[in-house]
């Protein structure tokens, strides 16, 4: 097992030198000149010249690529072309919040989408099925960040029931220990203000989980009525085994491999819509940060981030992969005995 | 969803039927074709046949949509500025006072044109990359798929963020961004296609009549696992569309003041509070778009794979 993980290790340095490749390629070689954007169109040819100078535009692109790798190998991802601050720090100070709202938008799609599913295969072609195939379908349907729109309409401006935007409420100021809003809360000791994070979290988490709950559900589903057909199933219903043991320790539990697969993917894909997600809130995390970079030509700053989010993807599959093994005993890795 | 079980039955005679026709009945000249039999699969999917009434109407809206709009798509008239729906503008008026049943309406094609042209441009490559991996196998297949390993390592829709940001803004350009996100997942569908079919005596036939290598590939191969690949590009337009609007929302896609749905409700998202209209249209104009494509990739799915439906 152990060897087995090492050599997946191994094997992301090729996948990460591949996407810092794909990202630096596209941004520094296909990108048209930052300069004039960041300088603004009346700046002057020596001064963004000059600009370039800096920033180490005038390199010849291999020399580029070969200090962006060595700088992101310790960490050095460059300046912001516009705030002149490390890039590096910039992004770590925004993850923490990206990360535990996708922390929570996973936890709130696997219990619901799990228990969608299993309700909907256990009680196949009832109204509660229809209506929870309904629900997926629409799930996959709607664009994230509309429906995150109308939650704001609703909750927000109908009901006023949750703040529209932001991760805290402007009269409350959190000491930055962590940079998870709700961990910073909790540590704060006061309850008002972890209230009010959670009150904040609920609708960019909620908005952030429906695709992947119902992706989530959908394969519960399909899953689960593939092991209800099993024999050993059958076997264990006419030993008299209660109907919630069944469905809990027999089929839930055959069923979920590609249920874990499904999560895990799914959780690289959550990262992607965090960025929609975030920006629809003002979620002060990194795919808002991303996005506005993006938009104003702040390279290093896309660069890094997307680095950072791949890395974390790749990982999150491997760990995937080893969960596999704990969940189904009959998979050893590495081994040739086998 | 007695009606679906039904449906599953029926299906299942259907197929069944095929069968034993086939069977029974030797002299039959030629074997109903995979698209007859998916054909009539498709029609007892009610759902499917919904999605595909949709589309052919959102394909009709995409042609002649301009020439029925009420008023110019792009007309600023701040007169009527920020108005909500009305019997004058069937759903309400933006911050410039354009119309925007007719931006939705004009701007059908636009999320349409975008779907299709991205999906056959990552299926044109995709599949020609994947059917070589498949097919040459050896380095050629490492080197292809690691790539795509590669690709599929950023989350799509941040590759198509860094993809814009490199090209810049343009509905050209964001065709060939979501085209390029989606290339790996056509590949290795059609690799992994082409390796269960490759091994076959029919292939093994072809090239010993002397076929070369890209006629067994393309006449021989690839008809036989067309059928997996229209499923996923069906549902890879949903994608596509949903892609689309997500760039334009985020302000990366096409150039305001097109009327593409996603950057209408970009432009609208300062408003939302006071003018939920702006927002409302555009969102269920693509909503249903993507609904539709979807019933209709799923009815596909099933009708080549009554199996799936159990």
């Amino acid at each position: 097992m152990a060897k087995y993980i090492v050599k997946r290790l191994l094997m992301l340095i090729p996948v990460l030198l591949g996407v810092s490749f794909i990202v630096f390629f596209l941004l520094r070689v296909c990108a048209p000149d930052p300069a004039p954007v960041v300088l603004g169109e009346h700046a002057t040819e020596e001064a963004m010249d000059e600009w370039r100078e800096a920033n180490g535009l005038n390199d010849s692109i291999p020399v580029q690529y070969i200090e962006f790798i060595k700088g992101a190998l310790t960490g050095d991802f460059g300046n912001s072309y516009y705030s002149k601050t490390p890039v590096f720090k910039e992004i770590m100070s925004r993850f923490p919040a990206t990360a535990e709202l996708a922390v929570v938008a996973i936890i709130i799609a696997s219990l619901l989408g799990i228990l969608i599913g299993v309700g909907t295969a256990v009680k196949k072609n009832s109204i509660f099925d229809n209506m929870g195939m309904l629900f997926c379908l629409v799930g996959v349907s709607v664009p994230i960040f509309w429906l995150g729109v109308l939650m704001q309409i609703l909750f927000a401006k109908e009901l006023s029931l949750l703040p529209v935007s932001g991760a805290t409420s402007g009269s409350i100021i959190l000491d930055k220990v962590t940079g998870s809003y709700l961990i910073d809360a909790i540590l704060s000791g006061n309850g008002d203000y972890v209230k009010d994070v959670i009150m904040h979290m609920i609708l960019p988490a909620f908005t952030l989980a429906f695709y992947t709950l119902a992706i989530i559900s959908r394969m519960t589903r399909s899953s689960m009525l593939d092991t209800l057909n099993q024999d050993y199933i059958r076997t264990a219903r006419a030993k008299g085994i209660g109907e919630g043991n069944v469905i809990r320790k027999h089929a839930l539990r055959n069923a979920m491999m590609p249920i874990v697969t499904v999560i895990g993917l799914q959780f690289g894909s959550l990262l992607g819509g965090a960025v929609l997600t975030e920006t629809v809130y003002g979620w002060p995390g990194i795919g808002k940060y991303l996005v506005e970079c993006a938009q104003k030509s702040d390279f290093p700053v896309v660069q890094a981030s997307v680095l950072l989010i791949a890395t974390i993807f790749v990982i999150l599959n491997l760990i995937v992969d080893i969960i596999y093994a704990f969940l189904d005993p009959r998979i050893s890795y590495g081994r040739k005995d086998n | 969803m007695e009606n679906n079980m039904k449906q599953t039955l029926d299906n299942h005679e259907t197929m069944n039927q095929y069968e034993n026709t086939n069977q029974a009945d030797i002299k039959v000249e030629k074997p109903e074709s995979q698209l007859h039999i998916m054909w009539s699969a498709l029609r007892q999917n009610k759902m499917a046949v919904a999605g595909m009434i949709v589309i052919i109407l959102l394909v009709v809206i995409a042609l002649i949509g301009d020439f029925i709009a009420p008023y110019d798509p792009t007309a600023i008239d701040m007169g009527s500025a920020k108005q909500g729906p009305s019997l004058q503008h069937f759903f309400g008026t933006d911050i410039q006072g354009r119309d925007i049943f007719s931006r939705v309406l004009s701007g059908t094609k636009y999320s349409l044109l975008v779907g299709v042209c991205a999906v056959a441009f990552s299926l044109a490559i995709g599949t020609v990359l994947g059917a070589f991996a498949g097919y040459f196998g050896g380095i050629l297949d490492s080197v292809i798929m690691r790539c795509m390993d590669i690709m599929l390592s950023i989350p799509s829709i941040l590759l198509a963020i860094t993809l814009m940001a490199a090209f810049g803004q343009g509905l050209d350009k964001a065709i060939v961004a979501i085209g390029i996100v989606s290339i790996p997942e056509y590949a290795r569908i059609v690799r992994s296609s082409i390796l269960s079919v490759k091994e076959n005596d029919y292939v093994a036939a072809a090239r010993v009549i002397g076929n070369k290598n890209g006629r067994i590939i393309f006449k021989h191969i690839l008809p036989n696992v067309v059928s997996s690949i229209v499923v996923r590009a069906t549902l890879g337009i949903s994608t596509a569309i949903l892609d689309i609007a997500a760039l334009g929302f985020l302000g990366l896609g096409v150039k305001p003041p097109t009327p593409e749905w996603g950057t209408m409700l970009g432009d609208a998202r300062t408003y939302i509070l006071s003018m939920p209209h702006m927002i409302i249209f555009p969102g269920i104009a693509i909503s249903i778009t993507v609904l539709a494509f979807n019933l209709f990739g799923d009815g596909l799915r099933d009708a080549l794979d009554p199996k799936a439906r159990s």
